[in-house]
């Protein structure tokens, strides 16, 4: 057996210590020949087996076997360090390497120059502080007390280990590798969460003020150590270890007299902890060099710290006294303070430039003079009267404002087009944008009336996964829609219409209630879960609680839909009223579920309870379908609850989406309908003629004569959005035109078109729980600590059309859900009422991340809408101005300035509010204003400035409230910029007695609003 | 990656002893050859204190990797001796801020031995004595081995070896290119400009845009028109030292609004520039500013006939370089393109002219630093460019056809869809523009004489 088989069988199958063993006795030429095996034998093996895979080694591997027998045979150093750093011998990075001791036991056999010459190549070999080289390259350093070359990370790496104080105090390493614990990168950083307050065991602080007490390690190798790092430089995080190091160490009088210099040096630029500690220090000492102290104290008292200029001004203070010739020399330094950005240390400089002047030359204060114009006009006028010269003057700001012009944003642009032709409508993008679904309904339409044959085939391959759709109780999202209204005209009559099951028994719930279990249709048996009957069960409860008065027909009355809805059947009603009160089927008893009425073109039965009902009456009265539903006991029909026929099938429950969802989903909803009915008017009223969404009124009445000439009945939805998104105004020729109209539909319109829209009331309402009740602070005093919220308020009188009047109506505060979806369609609803708009979103204003959340963008798409803004509209851009980025509020702000209808009241009034009691914060918002008026909107800003104080202002005895004095600082400003007048109540109080900045500011705004 | 090493062999240590700074030098060109410690300078800095901070600053500079702060490799600064002047120039170890120290004629008394480029060595010595320099201490400068170091020069030699990574040679020298691009923006008197630099946010990454308003400058946290753009606030904090001393800070920024930024404080007989590039994260190279001046032959031509005129100018004027080499200024201005990304020459911002300086560092290794001109060279060479009209081309790529419109520079590779010309023309633009460029490129093209092409690149 040779060398090189035993070796080989001891790295194969023996144990480390083995090995080592062998290793240590191997003569010269059996080195040779294991060195000569071995590279071969690694390749191989690696070939052969996967043995020396990274993954596979911890359990199978013989690396560390490897890397033994090489550290006791390969000749050279330098191939034993390259070795030992092969890839597929070395452990991962957060592995301990388990050869440590075999290899220090190999490597100590070898000559000392040798060893040494190894140790140092595997030192540079170290890349970081957790290599897993370092183990043993520590062992090694420690063993053969080698001297260390330079390297850094060698440093972090011994440091890495917390320190025990009794193997610290043995470590040869700590003498060489202590001092270079100063110079290496990055040993702060390493170090910079040890904490000396009072340091804990196991911290380098703790170890090493210890050891330095005991006199192991020298107070000057520590003293120097520190002061040389602050000298180098670095940021307060990389020498924030350095400075309690300092700190723990006491340097005492002499020490700190034979580095006063360095101490001095240190004042005018390290970072501030590390110029606290030297001036500390250095005041500490009596004597220093004068002309030093003269350059530090100019360098201090240029600093931007409030803290490290007082206490220089102190210095300087006492060293004035002491010697007041001085007195021109510190002239410079004093001057430097001036500039400081604080008032406090500005007016303390002036006093004590003042208290000094007498023993200035005039050479001296010519320098004072000099830096005059960095003053404020008051400290300039005291300093003036100490050294002559002339302070700035008192209102004349020193640089005079030029306001950017406002540029108003660019008029909305035209609505696309909708598409042109069939092979348009279909590359239409099924993307949830309110523009596209526009499009495609508007060209659905127009073409399902021209070409529906072109019009199936082009949308036969479209249509498909249509199953999981029917299986579904309810559409939330527009293209659901469109894939079924696609489907239907696809093959008419595929939908088997929604599937109501038997309910499962919940107790309580279900008892008496139990939905029944009717089945139209159903033939693929969807699953209902119990979340949604268990809505379904509340809409019922709900509606059956509030319930109304009595019902006009009894239960059991067919209800005829092919009369109500075929074309020219309300053609000989002649009133409007007749005509909507005709349309009312509600009124009409839809008590049987499921009843299946035949259309009568294509004669397929359809369920009665579809969206055919709801889509001519676009309405649904809880108050009038209740009592059909109800027998003599006053409980819900169980038959109509069963066949849910109160509402349009897969429209969801007006309790689980915000209303202009379900506006929406309503409008696509009735295009079904009237596809299945074949009542499709040729033309869609409500497509929108601009970008906002809004419609041109002559573009309007062309469309309904249209629809007239047709003999058709626009959609109610239809009719409705259309008449909605109508412009505030119209010329009279537009509204002559619309009289001519005959259809109950145009009377109506031109009704709408000579009165304008109506005009909502809308307000926030600030509420606050307590004791459990929710309740508004314009009716209870709020308690100091309460949490408020805001809430929308809208009214509008009635109008008559039944979805106006919801779209206008009161605001639901519900958020969950499927609430705030579509929120960017909703402008686009209501382009002429953007202040319903804004109520509606504020309910997802404050809430939490996971809600939905009104976006910057959402308010955006508001302002370029048209109507009246008040308290909602404002409120919203309050929020977004007193975001930590302001950006977005200042554009907006920005953008309604320049057009010229910012509710700068109202805005100001939300934003003292919204900051007063939610959690945003007014400081925020002050910077954000500042920006708006310092981009051209100075005069809103000074407005909403205006309107903000009397809320901002502290009561009698309150301290000011955070960024109350911004606030006012900015008001000082801008209203400088906006020429502002006229006293602002409540102003006057703080001012009177206070020193504070707050009085300051307070008194220089109402000085300048009074000002003759 | 391939990453060339640069190994540093200075006579000494810089030192800085008894008022007397000085600073090593390793290899490097001057007007009389290559010299092993090539001496410059000897004389007086008259502004003490405000030249110890800012080289101190440009040391900084030198130590920083601004988007992942870790200590590592870092590379001494760059000293150029321009006659009247001298220039200390570094690069930050993440290749996104350039900084450079000029000092100017009012500022040094002393005498001119050279004019040339070298690194300078800077170790912990050096940098605590120059923090202990105060403004009345005199501080005399040597550059290169002078009459108290020469005893000394065959005792301690100091060799460092640093890798020098590719990125960060090509953007050190494409960023004087990208900065021949600046224009004024804004300039700020004293007392403001230190109110605007202590006003920025403290959070180090902050990004914002600096906008002029009246005397002052205003934060932006959103691009506005006429913006200079700050990404990492952070990176301007070696400027704080030198607050007390500013006298001005002077604003350059693109006209293409990409994003970088220049930086520069006046200081008593000197400036201070830093040049940063458009986010923390991104270096200065394959910003591709470069790449159309590169990509013509006819350029490399010019580049070595203007080569020859540089002679360690302190200012290049284009026009007297026009003169004497007979070229028209277009074509000069693109030479000296090339030679900026050859790294031979700098741009000084507030002089709007380019200075001579060769990066002391492997110069055929500066120059052929550019991978997407290379790859370009190899779509061309393997016959992947099609031309298809007057302004497209198609070009076969391993991932398929790439349609290339080449006046608009548009291509339909990933690569350009990422990125829309931000990063300056792809490969396959390149390339079409380059094959398009030889189908019809003019028949006398400027016969610089060989030889002397050839030994100016030497």
């Amino acid at each position: 057996m040779t060398t090189w088989d035993e070796v080989r069988d001891l790295v194969e199958r023996g144990g480390l210590d083995a090995l080592a063993a062998r290793m240590v006795e191997l003569g010269d030429a059996e080195r040779r020949e294991v060195a000569r095996e071995l590279p071969g034998y690694l390749k191989s093996a690696g070939r052969e087996a996967r043995a020396f895979d990274p993954w596979a080694r911890r359990r199978n591997g013989r690396g560390e076997h490897l890397r033994v027998a090489g550290a006791g045979s390969l000749g050279g150093a330098a191939a034993v360090a390259t070795w030992l750093n092969r890839r597929e011998l070395t452990v991962f990075e957060w592995e301990t390497p388990g050869d440590t001791g075999a290899l220090v036991r190999v490597i100590s056999a070898r000559e000392p120059a040798w060893q040494a010459d190894l140790v140092a190549r595997l030192v540079l070999r170290i890349r970081t502080a957790t290599s897993p080289g370092l183990p043993l390259v520590l062992a090694l350093l420690r063993g053969t007390g080698v001297t260390p070359p330079e390297h850094d990370p060698l440093v972090l790496g011994w440091l890495a280990t917390p320190p025990r104080l009794g193997e610290l105090r043995r470590d040869p390493l700590l003498d060489t590798l202590l001092p270079r614990i100063f110079e290496a990168q990055g040993v702060g950083r390493a170090l910079r969460e040890e904490r000396s307050d009072p340091p804990r065991g196991g911290t380098w602080l703790r170890a090493l003020s210890v050891l330095s007490r005991e006199g192991r390690v020298s107070r000057e190798t520590l003293v120097n150590g520190c002061v040389s790092r602050f000298l180098r430089g670095g940021d307060a995080t990389d020498l924030r270890f350095f400075v309690r190091l300092h700190e723990l160490l006491e340097p005492t009088y002499e020490e700190v007299e034979v580095r006063a210099r360095d101490y001095l040096r240190l004042l005018p630029a390290a970072p501030g902890p590390v110029a606290e500690l030297a001036l500390r220090h250095l005041r500490r000492l009596g004597d220093l060099d004068p002309a030093d102290v003269t350059e530090a104290l100019e360098g201090l008292l240029f600093r931007a710290e409030s803290g490290l200029v007082r206490t220089g001004l102190t210095w300087l203070d006492q060293t004035l006294r002491r010697s007041p010739e001085r007195a021109d020399e510190l002239a410079p330094a004093l001057a430097s303070a001036f500039g400081h950005e604080a008032y406090a240390v500005r007016e303390r400089a002036t006093r004590l430039a003042v208290k000094h002047a007498a023993h200035l030359t005039p050479l001296g204060a010519e320098t004072l003079r000099a830096a005059l114009g960095a003053l404020p006009p008051d400290l300039g006028l005291l300093l003036a009267g100490a050294v002559g010269g002339e302070a700035g003057p008192e209102w004349e700001e020193p640089e005079v404002f030029v306001p950017p012009p406002l540029t108003p944003p660019d008029p909305a642009g035209a609505f696309p087009e909708p598409p042109g032709t069939i092979a348009e409508l279909v590359r239409v993008r099924s993307s949830p944008d309110w523009r596209e679904a526009e499009r495609w309904l508007a060209g659905f339409v127009r073409f399902a009336g021209e070409d529906r044959e072109a019009l199936r085939a082009a949308l036969t391959g479209g249509v498909h996964e249509i199953h999981d759709l029917y299986r579904s109780e309810s559409w939330y999202a527009p293209h659901d829609w469109f894939t079924a209204i696609a489907a239907e005209l696809v093959s008419p009559g595929a939908d088997p219409g929604p599937a109501v099951h038997e309910a499962p028994e919940v107790s309580g719930v279900a008892e008496g209630w139990t939905l029944g279990s009717v089945r139209i249709g159903t033939r693929d048996g969807g699953e209902t879960s119990l979340g949604d009957l268990l809505t379904g069960a509340r809409d019922h409860i709900m509606r059956f609680l509030t319930g109304g008065d009595g019902g006009a027909a009894g239960p059991g009355e067919r209800h005829d839909l092919s009369r109500t809805v075929s074309p020219g059947g309300r053609s000989d009603a002649t009133d409007f009223e007749d005509f909507y009160s005709s349309l009312r089927i509600w009124n009409r008893p839809a008590g049987e579920g499921g009843e299946i009425v035949t259309t009568p073109e294509t004669g397929e039965a359809i369920f009665a309870g579809s969206s055919g009902h709801d889509a001519v009456t676009g309405h649904r009265a809880p108050e009038e379908i209740r009592p059909d539903r109800s027998d003599r006991h006053g409980w819900p029909d169980r038959t109509a609850r069963t066949a849910r026929t109160d509402w349009p099938d897969r429209l969801p429950g007006e309790d689980s989406v915000s209303a202009p969802h379900r506006f929406v989903l309503r409008r696509c909803a009735e295009v079904l309908a009237a596809l299945r009915t074949g009542t499709l008017p040729p033309v869609l009223l409500a497509t929108p003629t601009r970008a906002t969404g809004h419609l041109d009124p002559a573009v309007f009445l062309t469309r309904l004569e249209a629809v007239e000439a047709a003999g058709a009945e626009p959609l109610p939805a239809d009719f409705q959005q259309a008449l909605l998104r109508l412009p505030g105004s119209t010329d009279p020729e537009t509204a002559a035109r619309a009289g001519r109209l005959t259809s109950e539909a145009g009377r109506r319109a031109a009704r709408w078109l000579a009165e304008g829209p109506v005009e909502p009331e809308t307000r926030v309402r600030w509420t606050f729980t307590e004791n459990g009740n929710a309740r508004h602070t314009d009716e209870h005093a709020p308690p100091p600590d309460a949490h408020l919220s805001p809430a929308p308020w809208v009214r509008t009188g009635p109008t008559g059309l039944p979805l106006v009047d919801e779209l206008l109506g009161e605001v639901s505060h519900r958020d969950w859900e499927q609430h705030g979806r579509y929120m960017d369609w909703w402008p686009a609803v209501l382009p002429s009422h953007r202040d319903v708009v804004a109520a509606r979103y504020l309910p997802y204003l404050l809430h939490s991340y996971y809600r939905p959340q009104v976006q910057p963008d959402h308010v955006e798409a508001l302002a370029a809408c048209d109507g009246p803004v008040g308290e909602p509209t404002a409120l919203l851009l309050a929020f977004f101005l007193a975001q930590r980025d302001p950006d977005h509020g200042v554009r907006l702000v920005l953008r309604m300035a320049a057009r010229g209808d910012l509710p700068a009241e109202a805005l100001g009034a939300q934003l003292a509010l919204l900051t007063n009691r939610a959690r945003v914060k007014l400081p925020h918002a002050v910077a954000g204003l500042g920006q708006a008026a310092g981009q051209g909107a100075h005069r809103e800003v000074w407005e909403v400035i205006r309107a903000a104080l009397p809320h901002v202002l502290p009561g009698e005895g309150e301290r000011p409230r955070s960024g109350a004095t911004d606030l006012v600082t900015l008001g000082v400003e801008v209203a400088r910029w906006a020429g502002a007048r006229g006293e602002i109540p409540g102003l006057a109080p703080p001012l009177r007695r206070s020193s504070s900045e707050f009085g300051r500011q307070c008194r220089r705004l109402h000085d300048y609003l009074v000002r003759p | 990656m391939t990453s060339a090493v640069q190994a540093y062999s200075y006579a000494g240590p810089s030192t800085l002893s008894d008022g007397h700074l000085g600073l090593s030098t390793s290899g490097g060109r001057t007007t009389t050859g290559f010299l092993d410690h090539p001496r410059f300078f000897s004389g007086l800095l008259t502004q003490a204190a405000p030249a110890a901070t800012g080289l101190l600053a440009v040391a900084d500079v030198a130590l920083a990797r601004y988007h992942r702060p870790q200590p590592g490799f870092t590379r001494d600064p760059v000293v150029t001796c321009g006659g009247d002047r001298l220039r200390f120039e570094s690069f930050s170890a993440c290749g996104g801020v350039y900084a450079r120290l000029d000092v100017l004629g009012p500022a040094l008394d002393g005498e001119v031995f050279d004019r040339g480029t070298t690194n300078v060595d800077v170790n912990n010595p050096l940098r605590e004595a120059l923090a202990r320099v105060g403004g009345r201490d005199p501080l005399h400068v040597g550059v290169g081995p002078d009459e108290l170091t020469v005893t000394t020069l065959d005792g301690a030699v100091v060799e460092k070896k640093v890798p020098l990574p590719d990125r960060w040679l090509r953007g050190f020298a494409e960023v004087q290119v990208i900065a021949s691009g600046f224009d004024l923006r804004a300039e700020l008197a004293g007392p403001q400009a230190v109110r605007f630099l202590r006003g920025l946010p403290k959070r180090a990454t902050a990004e914002v845009w600096a906008v002029p308003s009246g005397r002052e400058l205003r934060l932006s946290e959103r691009a506005v028109p006429g913006g200079v753009h700050l990404a990492g606030t952070g990176r301007l904090a070696t400027m704080t030292p030198l607050l007390r001393f500013a006298k001005a800070l002077r604003l350059y920024g693109p006209a293409d609004g990409s994003g970088s930024s220049a930086w520069e404080l006046e200081l008593p007989g000197m400036r201070y520039t830093l040049v940063l590039s458009p986010q923390a994260w991104r270096g200065f190279s394959g910003e591709g500013a470069v790449l159309d001046d590169l990509s013509s032959d006819v350029v490399a031509g010019d580049a070595d006939l203007v080569g020859i005129l540089l002679d360690f100018e302190p200012t290049l004027e284009l026009g007297v370089l026009a003169e004497r080499s007979g070229l028209a200024p277009e074509r000069v201005r693109a030479s000296l393109t090339q030679l900026g990304t050859a790294g031979r020459v700098g741009y000084d911002l507030f002089e709007a002219a380019h200075f001579h300086r060769e990066l002391p560092y492997d110069r055929d290794h500066v120059a052929a630093l550019n991978p997407r001109l290379g790859s370009a060279r190899s779509l061309i060479a393997s016959g992947a460019v099609r031309l298809t009209g007057p302004d497209s081309a198609e070009v076969t790529t391993g991932g398929g056809v790439r349609l290339v419109r080449m006046a608009e520079g548009s291509c339909t590779c990933p690569w350009w869809y990422d990125h829309l010309g931000s990063r300056g023309p792809c490969k396959h633009v390149l390339a079409a523009r380059m094959a398009a460029g030889t189908a019809d490129a003019p028949a006398g093209s400027p016969a610089a004489p060989a030889s002397l092409a050839r030994e100016d690149s030497r």
